[in-house]
């Protein structure tokens, strides 16, 4: 059964594509998107978070969401993308830059459209997934809940 | 000139900063309503500095309005004390706090 | 209103000092009781909290303060003698009080009533006193009177914030003799007013036999948001022009026309011949002199000025990436021909240095406003262990930054309960022993290069390494029979897990907590020093940096990637020879110039997959007495960087402190020298336990 997320307006999002899937987070909480820039690999670090980037003077990690979601990682291309994004860890205002293959678009989504549905098949943990919405009327948009994918990512 | 009637207000138990929102209602109202209003403070327990500064401020506005305002009876108890505190004695507006009604 | 300040918390903020303020006083009355400025500042401080207690609703705690403020207003007079009784009961007092405003749901009313009645026992009893007779019978001085012109005016939301203007004036004529007057020109007419707003202003002249200071005492609860001015007044009568000119009534110039009109006093006795103009001249010069005299010595600008602890930390950031940008620039700079750019950023540089040190420097304060709050804790609790112990202190003036210095506070206290529980003997023990009958817990702070070094000594038992060699083969710490010098058993004690404690007394509770005071000292990245001798003494060294933010780091590479180590943990770098490099294999150890010291080749650390480079070197870094090197590929340079914390991703991470962005805008990890140098230790450690 699905259940269906009330938000109380259309929401905006930020398309990327990550391994080939396409996949949305809120645009709120998005600050910049940065070309590719040096990453500065920390010696045994977590899978997920392998480096350090220079956001403005702030030393911000890095996540890899693909290891997060379990995803193949292809080498960084001309699309790469940083995604800066504000977010809480452990319930303290954290900077925080999202490795992605390729940022598409900010969009409107709007609430009808956001549905969990079990029914597309679910090859990553679900507490990972806010919802999943039509974009455009046309493709499916996984929408990742990024606080979920913090506070069980340790 | 048709005089209004004077109006009598009557402030009793605690007249602080915790009543004084209501206190300037009211005063307001009294001073809109006549061209002469009269506080009674007899029964005031407890005051603070707001409620002197309050008065100040009736006072001033009813001089420009060419009212009056005045306490029913001098000063006393812990109205005594406060505005004793204040050094009310060597103020221009002594008269107001000592000598209540002057008609 | 949601951000404005609470003003409960900032009254307790303001009392806290009071109380710490009080304390010592009440300790320095005990140790020198003729002293009347200390028993007037004891009484100064009670009457203040008394006050400003009341002020803000707790009655409980002013009502309670008065009979004390009483006792010390009889010392003040004579009528009471200081004992030590009187001061254990002041002292107890003063915690009560502290409870009552703090925490006022944890005091005990009986306990606040026993305080009280063994006070007025105290007061009933003949005087039994530390002072002779004869000084008691000496009459009292007659006070100098000064006469005070007093101006004030509060913040317009100070009444919605709890001031009381009414208490403020009660205070001010409990002084002295007060007139006072109400500056009502603000108040605006009843239809603009606020009622709950504060438009009014007050002029007081105070003569009185207390100092400018009591005055400013009766301010201090309200004193960070208001106008207030205090003028000393000359006693005599002032001529009505001249009290019209100081309150600005009247400006000199209109006094100056009016008096014009008037024939002068000066020319009038001139005129009758009564005396020369001259000596009217040198009459003026003198009344002038005095006045401005006068004017010079009756304001007392506070130098000091309070700042929100976060606006400084704001300030430490903004300098830091102020560093780090121009760091950045003599990169820029450096790598170009332009001459005048060139020296033009070496004068940025010498500036921004500047900034820095003059930034670092807000944020230090004296080490001596700690060590004089563990006065009382050797006091109370050598007293409860039925010891004679007193506490000597050195190095007062060491400075260090404020936060480090309040994250020492609970270390240091554990440590020197430690020195009182186990390590310093009973007076019959110590006596038996040869000791005098007093013991002794000394604590020093000094500079030493860039670090801090802060030291407990105590002249007790000392720590028996047969019993922590015992204690830690028990624990499983080290393998029986395993080899380790005396100071690397000490080091045991740091472990978790580790106790020697005989009996578990109130006074450390369980165990020791050695390890709780080794994590704290090593979140201040610094180390902890044990030496000692057996039946003479013990003593704690910690070495802490003296900078948290900014600090002076060499930049290696390993491999792609380029780390930072901290300058002043390095004492020197020495080449790795490919035969050295091949000796070396396959043990933990390197041998240079004939001394064996462990190292760590980064390369295997950091799991870098690349093949061994021609000229390797090894920075050999130390903590306290331990060192290791650190093998790495090439030494770059010197940087001065700016420390920035990991997230909380990665600040797990072992052996990297911290992070900072170099020259050329990229990260480079700080490597945490003190965790490498365990990671030494350890392999070696068990190497000997194995």
């Amino acid at each position: 059964m699905g259940t269906v997320h009330t938000l109380q307006k259309p929401v905006e999002i930020l398309t990327l594509g990550l391994a080939g899937e396409a996949f949305a987070l809120e645009a709120g909480i998005v600050s910049e998107i940065l070309d590719l820039v040096p990453i500065t690999l920390v010696p045994n670090g977590p899978k997920y978070a392998p480096g350090l980037i220079n956001v403005r003077g702030k030393v911000v990690p890095l996540i890899d969401l693909r290891v997060l979601l379990g995803m193949e990682q292809a080498a960084n291309s001309i699309n790469t993308r940083i995604i800066v994004i504000e977010t809480l860890l452990d319930n303290e205002p954290t900077t925080i830059g999202l490795l992605a293959d390729k940022v598409y678009e900010v969009t409107g989504i709007d609430l009808q459209a956001i549905e969990n549905t079990p029914k597309v098949g679910m090859t990553w943990p679900a507490e990972y997934i806010r919802g999943i919405g039509r974009h455009n009327g046309g493709d499916f948009l996984i929408v990742l809940d990024i606080n979920a994918i913090f506070s069980s990512a340790k | 000139m048709t005089s209004t009637p004077t109006v009598v207000i009557g402030f009793s138990g605690e007249t602080t900063i915790r009543q004084a929102n209501d206190i300037a209602e009211r005063l307001k109202h009294a001073l809109a309503s006549s061209d002469r209003v009269e506080v009674d403070c007899s029964g005031v327990t407890e005051t603070d500095i707001t409620f002197i500064q309050m008065m100040v401020a009736a006072h001033k506005s009813a001089l420009a309005a060419g009212k009056v305002i005045e306490l029913s009876a001098p000063a006393r108890g812990p109205l005594l004390e406060a505005v004793t505190l204040c050094g009310a004695e060597n103020g221009p507006r002594s008269h107001f706090w000592f000598e209540g009604r002057t008609s | 209103m949601a951000n404005a300040p609470d003003p409960i918390e900032t009254f307790r903020t303001e009392a806290r000092e009071l109380f710490e303020l009080l304390e010592t006083t009440l300790l320095d009355i005990e140790a020198n009781p003729t002293n009347k400025e200390l028993i007037d500042s004891a009484f100064r401080a009670l009457h203040t909290i008394k006050g400003s207690g009341a002020m803000f609703g707790f009655d409980a705690a002013s009502g309670f303060t008065h009979h004390v403020e009483n006792a010390f207003d009889m010392l003040r007079k004579g009528q009471l003698a200081v004992s030590h009784e009187l001061i254990e009961i002041a002292l107890a007092a003063r915690d009560h009080i502290r409870t009552l405003i703090e925490e006022p749901d944890a005091a005990s009313p009986s306990e606040g009533e026993a305080i009280l009645a063994q006070l007025a026992a105290v007061i009933g009893a003949p005087p039994l006193s530390l002072v002779p007779q004869q000084t008691q019978a000496k009459a009292e001085e007659a006070k100098e009177l000064h006469t005070f012109r007093i101006h004030f005016r509060l913040a317009r939301e100070a009444l919605s914030m709890g001031a009381n203007p009414l208490l403020l004036l009660k205070e001010l004529q409990e002084l002295g003799t007060c007139t006072t007057v109400t500056v009502t020109d603000q108040v605006p007419p009843l239809e603009e007013l606020d009622p709950c707003g504060c438009y009014l202003g007050w002029d007081c002249i105070l003569t009185t036999d207390q100092p400018a200071s009591a005055i400013d005492d009766v301010f201090m609860f309200v004193i960070d948001d208001m106008e207030l001015k205090v003028d000393v007044v000359e006693p005599e009568p002032k001529r009505l022009g001249e009290i019209l000119m100081d309150r600005h009534e009247l400006n000199a110039k209109e006094l100056d026309t009016a008096l014009d009109q008037q024939p002068k006093l000066g020319s009038m006795l001139v005129d009758k011949g009564l005396i020369s103009p001259d000596t009217v001249a040198v009459a003026l010069a003198e009344q002038n002199h005095i006045k401005k005299e006068a004017e010079k010595t009756a304001k007392a600008d506070s130098a000091d000025i309070r700042v929100p602890a976060k606006r400084l930390d704001d300030l430490m950031d903004q300098v830091g990436e102020l560093v780090i940008a121009q760091a950045r620039l003599r990169q820029l700079a450096n790598s170009g021909n332009d001459v005048h750019l060139k020296s033009l950023v070496e004068e940025i540089e010498r500036l921004s240095a500047e900034l820095r040190d003059t930034t670092m420097g807000i944020r230090m304060v004296p080490i001596g406003s700690l060590f004089s709050r563990f006065r009382r804790l050797v006091r109370d609790l050598s007293r409860e262990l039925g010891k004679e112990i007193v506490l000597t202190t050195s190095g007062e003036e060491t400075e260090l930054d404020k936060t480090v210095i309040e994250r020492l506070h609970d270390p240091l206290v554990h440590l020197i309960r430690n020195s009182l529980d186990h390590g310093v003997g009973t007076p019959d023990e110590r006596e038996a022993s040869g000791k005098p009958r007093q013991g002794n817990i000394h604590l020093s702070a000094i500079h030493s290069g860039a670090q801090v070094l802060i030291s407990i000594k105590d002249d007790g038992r000392g720590i028996d390494p047969a019993r922590v060699r015992a204690k830690a083969e028990e624990n499983g710490l080290i393998q029986p029979g395993a080899e380790l010098s005396d100071s690397e058993l000490y080091q045991l004690i740091l472990l978790p897990g580790f106790s020697t404690a005989a009996k578990i007394t109130s006074v450390s509770g369980r165990g020791v907590g050695m390890d709780v005071v080794k994590r704290a000292i090593d979140s201040l990245r610094g180390t902890i020093d044990i030496s000692s001798t057996l039946g003479k003494g013990s003593e704690m060294t910690l070495r802490l940096p003296l900078t948290l933010a900014i600090i002076d780091g060499m930049l290696i590479r390993v491999g792609e990637g380029r780390y930072v180590i901290p300058l002043s943990a390095v004492e020197e770098c020495v080449a790795l020879s490919a035969e050295d490099d091949l000796r070396a294999t396959g043990r933990d150890f390197l041998n240079i110039r004939d001394e064996v010291v462990p190292f760590i080749r980064l390369k295997t650390l950091f799991k870098v997959d690349a093949p061994p480079e021609e000229f390797q070197r090894v920075v050999i870094v130390s903590a306290g007495d331990m060192r290791v090197g650190l093998v790495v590929d090439q030494i770059i340079g010197d940087y001065q960087t700016v420390i920035k914390s990991l997230s909380k991703i990665h600040s797990s991470v072992q052996t990297f402190s911290g992070a900072t962005i170099l020259g050329d805008g990229t990260v480079a990890l700080i490597l945490d020298v003190p965790r490498l140098i365990e990671l030494g230790q350890d392999s070696e450690t068990q190497k000997k336990a194995s």
